[in-house]
């Protein structure tokens, strides 16, 4: 299962955002409703699961064609 | 592991306003109105700034004004805090309680708060703690 993990800094603007064990793009269409609702977001960093395939995804596709 | 994001808090909802003011020491001790009502000063003195989320100064502090939040058009929450109270402007030699530390402190909860409200209006059951640094922290399996 994906985990959402949000850190509060003191200073009382920042929150990290860091999400584990998405595969692919998924990380930001399941977790963009709390940046929408806690403020604005910037310094995205990308991990390197991100450009990894959703390998769930290209099997879902496959089917469809079958 | 997929990606970082750091967020600026904005506060614009009211009930997570709350939430954070009574994680500060005010529950039981804040008004709250539809519309603005006036903010009164040490020595009842109404106040030219309104406010719908109110802690009244019986409550802030000896010889303290009221302290208020109001929402703007844009939907954003503004702080009125007196220059006595916050320890600004001629009142720069004096500690004041409400100043810029605690402002940050209550940006802080407003944002755990904030973000508890969305995961229980989606229904995810969180988890809160604090980190190494003793920073809030929640986490959320999604």
């Amino acid at each position: 299962m994906a985990e959402l993990i949000l850190t509060f800094e003191w200073d009382g603007k920042t929150i990290k955002k860091e999400t584990k064990g998405f595969v692919g793009k998924t990380c930001m269409s399941k977790t963009k409703f709390i940046e929408d609702a806690l403020g604005t977001s910037e310094d995205r960093k990308f991990k390197s699961e991100y450009y990894e395939e959703d390998t769930n995804k290209e099997q879902e596709t496959d089917r469809l064609k079958n | 592991m997929s990606h970082f994001v750091n967020i600026t808090t904005m506060i614009k909802d009211r009930h997570a306003l709350i939430r954070a003011l009574e994680r500060m020491g005010f529950k039981g001790k804040i008004e709250i109105h539809e519309k603005p009502e006036n903010l009164y000063g040490y020595q009842n003195d109404v106040r030219t700034e309104k406010a719908q989320v109110i802690i009244r100064r019986k409550h802030v502090g000896s010889s303290s004004n009221d302290i208020g939040f109001e929402q703007k058009a844009n939907g954003l929450f503004v702080a009125h805090i007196s220059e006595f109270d916050q320890g600004t402007g001629s009142y720069a030699s004096r500690t004041g309680r409400y100043g810029k530390e605690w402002q940050m402190k209550l940006y802080t909860w407003y944002g755990v708060e904030k973000a508890k409200c969305e995961f229980e209006k989606q229904g995810m059951k969180y988890y809160e703690d604090v980190d190494d640094q003793e920073r809030p922290r929640l986490r959320v399996k999604i």
